[in-house]
């Protein structure tokens, strides 16, 4: 038995799909109708925000029902993409996303690589400091670290917004569960062929975790895409700022009467990248996080 | 038990174990940690250095300057206007505008920016930043630079509010007020006339009932942010701060909950507690879709508004003075808005260079272009006393324009037996930013749970205190 | 529960890999391969609590690098407070309105959507996990305007049926419940998942015994899918009590705390008086200290609590 393995949702899900397939007679209808009548509640706030970013303000100060019908335009799009560069931000966000991402994914295949294969003095205790940060609030670390990042000069920029990010306790912990249920006979055969431990990790333990490492990878593209507090007081020009925090400044600074419209469509426009995302590869994120369960 | 269960179940255990061990590995990290501090502290340190080098080096060649402003949407473009004028005017100076977002933004962007060492030549800053600004020590005040008698080509008003006992420190840049716009149609639907220039709270409320008599939802509309308090609060005599605002001595205790106070925020609050305004807490934007939808008659803003407020309205727009209170007379207003500070940047050709951009902002036509564009009134005394045929035909054309500035011109500097009237002076502390914030929370204190609005005011005052306690620690009482 | 979690690890791990791991001697080689986590963890974990701390004992200048110490004065003052009662209330009546509620609903829901309908299964599940993608500025975004006291849509569609809406972010009565409800939705994609996969694991050999023995829909949830849930739900508990007092977008952008402090939760606090307008770095640090207590404290509490109810199988 493996402590960790994808198939195992994997064979989940489907067992499930294998159910939907199979008819029911009593109670479908009623079943329908509610989970339609809670799916259809729970996108709402989304479907406004759309429909609201193809109306014009006047129509909508004029009645906020009138977006649900033509005429609808573009225009919103215009305003927005004009009036504050979304842009710049959603490139921020993109590499600021992409960093950390990929830094927490490989430092976590690192250590635990190392905490799943070596024994080495001190090895509880550094264990131990790893498993210990996830207690530690965000809250108690920012402002010692806002402080800490703006000695260094990195405010408003890429290593600011990403440096403190780059590992993930979280990611170490799960990867070490994966990598430790791994056939121990694998190693010993790639030993004896000589294989040094940064090929085994890279040729043998990767591959064989694809799984364990895509729901990480999900999970940090996710946590650092969403990311608010640290973008927000470590960037204060509006050329280093994220997407989400571009967003906030584009509808806190509306000089006159808030254009809705035009904000909704900036919403649009930042959610954009995590909607495709969600509707490309549903499925591996639905698993990712169903198999991850603890999000750190 | 399934295998992924079992993950459940591992996951769970460990959790377990660090929370039973998160004390131990709390020690640990101190242990291991203390090295860590005096480490970082020593880069920080060297880095500060490097940061303060990092300045723009300069040659005979073109000097950069960083210009931070706080001008969004239309009124950023009439900035960005005045600032291409500049740079295509000579070839020894760009200027490089950058928008900061709101006053408040670029008040904490600019803190922010002094410990990184990435602050910019000029900044723009508001009116409440300025005792904060004198603070820091980083200025280069506008006196050192001035020729003689320069200072008084500008209004009495914004001069003195951005001078310290040597002079002018920050050059007043755009100067606001804030004045009452109104739905014409509706003050003819209701059989009103214009407001008075001089009226009071029994007025305003009298003015309030025929609107609603009218059928409308609400006859005022206005944020429950701090800035009406301290500009009502002045037009009733009030003083916002002891040491006569502030400006004599350093403020160590706030006066508005004495006096006229708590007349004046029960005026407020009442108007939402009673229905005459609606409650869009602390907003500047959402009061104005009430405005425009026409769901409310009046609406209080500042005067920087009045060419969005014209442009964008279905209906015709005209504008009042703000009123005072009925046991006070008439004083007038204290200016808003924001002044340009020149931040010194230890090169004195880069100081020069920043100090010719702000001189130019402030000379008569891109005053002039600004204040056409905006709504914020011209700073320069010569503009008012003779204004060039353009500007005079535009006022006759607009004279939404002109409201703030004769409210301005109008008001009380001096008291009937010759003394400052301080009230209208402005108050100067320290902490005002974190202090209108409390007033923010007391309009709440007021409208939801139920204090008076003088227990509110005493509450407010409470935490004020402390606030400019804590602050003046640092900056000998 | 140290007994037990080493049970649960030892179970999990089989006993031939534990065997062959001492084989292994690497010490140098280990702490290169760590190095890069503990090195950020470290710094920007372990060193950020001492020098909270630090600055939590000292009156902080608004600007410069100025400091007076004071020792624990701030956090004798925080603790006489109001508003940091206040503040502490909020973030557990956020707690409270946010977990309990939102895990019941990601629970019925992942119930409903467990039942096996013949089509569209794959629709409602879109529709129902799609907040999961959703950052917490965006959901403060979308409700600020569906909660706008004049063209938003809550209130307009209220006063289509009759009713007048009340000022959902401007009154104190309404704003915690309206952020609450916010957040309750940008959690609740991920939730449904979380509780889906648990509901998944079930055999369903329980509930054909179930079945047999004759017990009603209701029997079945309370006495075999719940308990066989539990370890999913103390995942959900714990997950979602540190969100709840991480909440800090949708009250930024929605509230900013208001009105008054009524949705100024602890985070917020500290924000505030470390970040905007006057700052007073050291009082913030001394409120995220005690912030830090709490969450760790609570979390305490809840496992302490579960010990006993979580059933492991």
């Amino acid at each position: 038995m493996t402590a960790f393995e994808p198939e195992a949702v994997d064979v989940l899900v489907e067992t499930n799909e294998k159910k939907v397939a199979a008819p029911r007679r009593r109670g479908e209808l009623p079943i329908q109708i509610s989970l339609f009548a809670i799916g259809a509640l729970v996108a709402l706030p989304i479907v406004v925000a759309l429909f609201t970013s193809v109306t014009s303000l006047s129509e909508i100060l004029r009645d906020p029902n009138s977006v649900w019908s033509p005429p609808w335009t573009f225009d919103n799009f215009v305003t927005a993409w004009t009036a504050t560069p979304f842009g710049r931000f959603m490139v921020n966000s993109f590499i600021q996303t992409g960093l950390i991402t990929i830094a927490q994914v490989l430092f976590s295949i690192l250590a635990a690589y190392a905490f799943a294969m070596f024994r080495f003095p001190g090895r509880n205790l550094m264990f131990a400091v790893v498993l210990g940060s996830l207690m530690v609030p965000f809250e108690l670390t920012f402002i010692p670290n806002f402080v800490l990042i703006s000695n260094l000069g990195w405010a408003n920029t890429y290593q600011g917004l990403v440096i403190p990010f780059l590992a993930s306790a979280f990611g170490v912990f799960m990867l070490r569960q994966f990598f430790m249920a791994l056939p121990r006979d694998l190693y010993d055969a790639a030993k004896i062929d000589g294989a040094t431990d940064w090929y085994y990790l890279w040729k043998v333990v990767v591959p064989l975790s694809k799984g364990a490492i895509a729901a990480l990878t999900i999970f940090s593209f996710l946590g650092a895409w969403n990311q608010y507090l640290w973008p927000l007081v470590i960037t204060n020009e509006e050329s280093m700022r994220t997407a989400q925090i571009g967003i906030r400044f584009f509808l806190v600074n509306q000089e006159r009467a808030t254009d809705w419209g035009a904000i909704m469509a900036g919403a649009t426009i930042v959610m954009l990248p995590t909607l495709l995302v969600f509707l490309v590869a549903q499925k591996q994120l639905v698993k990712g996080i169903a198999m991850s369960g603890l999000k750190g | 038990m399934k295998p992924t269960m079992k993950v459940l179940a591992l996951l769970f255990a460990f959790a377990l174990i660090v929370a039973a061990c998160g004390g131990d590995d709390d020690d640990a990290g101190d242990d291991g940690g203390t090295d860590e501090t005096t480490a970082t502290e020593d880069t920080a340190a060297s880095d500060d250095t490097e940061a303060t080098d990092d300045t723009e080096a300069t040659s005979e060649e073109v000097v950069t300057v960083e210009f931070w402003h706080a001008m969004a949407d239309d009124l950023g473009a009439v900035v960005d206007e005045l600032v291409d004028a500049y740079n295509a005017s000579q070839d020894q100076v760009v200027v490089n505008a950058t928008f900061q977002g709101s006053y408040d933004d670029t008040y904490n962007a600019l803190l922010a920016a002094f410990e990184a060492g990435t602050e910019p030549n000029i900044v723009q800053n508001f009116d409440l930043a300025a005792q904060t600004m004198f603070d820091t020590g980083r200025l280069v005040a506008a006196h050192e630079l001035m020729d003689a008698g320069e200072a008084d080509a500008f209004l009495a008003a914004p001069r003195d509010y951005y001078s310290d006992e040597t002079g002018m420190v920050a050059l007043a840049f755009n100067s606001s007020t804030p004045i009452v716009y109104y739905n014409a149609e509706m003050f003819e639907a209701a059989g009103l006339d214009a407001p008075a220039s001089d009226w009071n709270f029994s007025d305003f409320k009298a003015t309030c009932d025929a609107i609603q008599a009218s059928g409308v939802d609400f006859c005022v509309t206005f944020g429950t942010v701090g800035w009406y308090f301290e500009q009502i609060l002045a037009n009733s005599g009030g003083l916002y701060f002891n040491n006569d605002n502030g400006r004599t001595a350093r403020a160590t205790e706030v006066a508005f909950n004495q006096g006229q106070g708590a007349e004046v925020f029960d005026f407020l609050t009442g108007l939402i507690a009673n229905g005459q305004a609606p409650n869009l807490g602390n907003t500047w934007s959402d009061t104005d879709s009430v405005f425009f939808a026409g769901e409310a008659a009046m609406i209080f803003d500042s005067t920087s508004g009045a060419r969005g407020f014209q442009d964008n309205a279905d209906f015709e727009v005209k504008t009042a003075f703000i009123p005072h209170s009925d046991s006070s007379d008439r004083n007038g207003v204290v200016i808003g808005g924001a002044a340009l500070w020149l931040i010194d940047s230890g090169d004195a050709a880069v100081n020069a260079a920043a100090w010719d951009f702000m001189r130019f902002m402030t000379t008569a036509d891109p005053q002039v272009t600004w204040h056409t564009g905006t709504g914020y009134f011209p700073v320069l005394a010569e503009l008012q006393t003779s204004p060039p045929a353009e500007l005079a035909a535009f006022w006759d054309e607009n004279p939404n324009f002109v409201t703030a500035i004769d409210q301005l011109a109008t008001t009380n500097t001096v008291n009937a037996d010759g003394s400052v009237n301080y009230a209208v002076l402005g108050g100067r502390a320290g902490p005002f930013p974190e202090i209108r914030r409390i007033i923010v929370e007391a309009y709440s204190a007021v409208l939801d749970a139920g204090a008076t609005p003088q227990e509110a005011l005493d509450e407010a005052a409470e935490r004020a205190n402390q606030a400019l306690s804590d602050y003046n620690e640092f900056f000998g009482g | 529960m140290a007994t037990r979690a080493a049970e649960a690890t030892t179970d999990a791990e089989p006993r031939r890999k534990r065997k062959l791991r001492g084989v292994k001697q690497g010490g140098m080689k280990a702490y290169l391969y760590l190095a890069p986590t503990l090195i950020v963890l470290l710094v920007f974990v372990y060193f950020p609590i001492i020098e909270s701390f630090r600055l939590s004992l000292n009156r902080v200048a608004p600007f410069g690098s100025a400091e007076i110490f004071v020792g624990f004065e701030h956090y004798t003052r925080l603790l006489q407070s109001s508003e940091f009662w206040n503040n502490v209330l909020v973030s557990v009546f956020f707690m409270i309105g946010t977990v309990p509620i939102g895990i019941a609903l990601a629970v019925g829901i992942a119930l409903l959507l467990s039942y096996p309908v013949r089509r569209l299964a794959w629709a409602h599940r879109m529709l129902v996990f799609v907040p999961v993608v959703i950052s917490s500025a965006i959901a403060g975004v979308l409700f600020r305007w569906l909660y706008n006291p004049v063209v938003g849509h809550i209130n307009t569609w209220l006063g289509a049926i009759g009713i007048d809406g009340p000022d959902w972010l401007t009154s104190r009565s309404t704003a915690l419940f309206a952020v609450t409800v916010a957040v309750v939705w940008r959690q609740l994609g991920f939730n449904v998942i979380i509780a889906l996969a648990g509901l998944q694991q079930i055999d369903d050999v329980y509930y054909e015994a179930a079945k047999v023995d004759g017990a009603s829909a209701w029997h079945r949830i309370r006495y075999i899918t719940l308990p066989l849930l539990s370890p999913t739900l103390l995942f959900l508990v714990v997950i979602n009590v540190i969100i709840s007092f991480q909440a800090f977008g949708e009250i930024d952008i929605l509230t900013q705390g208001g009105p008054g402090q009524a949705t100024e939760n602890l985070v917020y606090s500290v924000f505030v008086d470390g970040f905007v307008g006057t700052r007073f770095r050291g009082l913030a640090s001394a409120q995220a200290f005690l912030l830090a207590i709490m969450v760790i404290a609570v979390s305490f509490i809840q496992f302490r609590g579960f010990r006993k109810r979580v059933h492991y199988g």
